[in-house]
């Protein structure tokens, strides 16, 4: 509901400003608006999503309001030899996982999934809109 | 001798990370679409990560082919169309 809200204002805001833009330019702002508004409903409880937010210059940016207390420190739990290299193209997939434990790469991996997967739903429900409300020109 | 002893530790070690390892990875595995990969395979872990590094990149490849698009949608569309998205907020 909020990833709706925010990427809905968003698409709005950029058909305001973009009328005279490349198609390529409109492409990338969409898309950035996609990633910002996946993280902006997950809030700063994930690292990816702050990974995201980081990325994004935002005006009175998004703060990790509530301290996360420190985690007892567990051995890091690693993969098998096999399993590293998976690890490893998932930590550069998966934004703001670099350096984790594979513990907490999983767990993030999950809660990422998830919300693409929304993501998409909500743009794929988007087109389908405009496009049973579009009238083409010819 | 030596090495049945130093088997003997590491699996000692690796019993309880294997044990999170398992979780962590059908936790994962449960957000996968069906694959038919087998659940309790363990030497299926590494093959659950490659499903889940094709899985993600296929979900952004799918976000950039509708940012295309809604792009050209936007384009195309009248103003009526920004009523209906205004819609859509309220």
């Amino acid at each position: 509901m909020i990833m709706a809200f925010h990427f809905l204002g968003a698409l709005s805001h950029i058909q305001k400003t973009t009328t005279h833009s490349t198609f390529v330019f409109r492409c990338h702002r969409i898309r950035c608006a996609a990633y910002t508004s996946m993280a902006l409903s997950t809030g700063a409880h994930s690292a990816w999503s702050r990974a995201l937010l980081r990325q994004k210059p935002r005006r009175g940016s998004l703060r990790k309001r509530t301290v996360i207390l420190q985690r007892p420190r567990k051995r890091a739990v690693r993969l098998e030899e096999d399993c590293q290299d998976g690890a490893d193209v998932l930590r550069r997939l998966v934004p703001g996982c670099d350096g984790m434990d594979s513990a907490e790469l999983l767990d993030e991996t999950a809660d990422y999934i998830r919300c693409l997967e929304e993501q998409v739903s909500l743009m794929r429900s988007i087109v389908n809109v405009i496009s049973l409300n579009f009238n083409p020109k010819s | 001798m030596s090495s049945r002893r130093n088997r003997a530790r590491q699996s000692g070690s690796s019993r309880i990370t294997d044990e999170q390892i398992n979780d962590l990875v059908s936790k994962l595995q449960s957000v996968l679409p069906e694959a038919g990969i087998r659940r309790n395979d363990r030497a299926s872990a590494a093959k659950v990560l490659q499903e889940t590094c094709n899985y993600i990149r296929s979900l952004h490849r799918e976000v950039d082919d509708l940012s295309e698009r809604l792009s050209k949608l936007l384009e195309e569309s009248s103003s009526d169309q920004a009523a209906i998205i205004r819609s859509l907020l309220m």
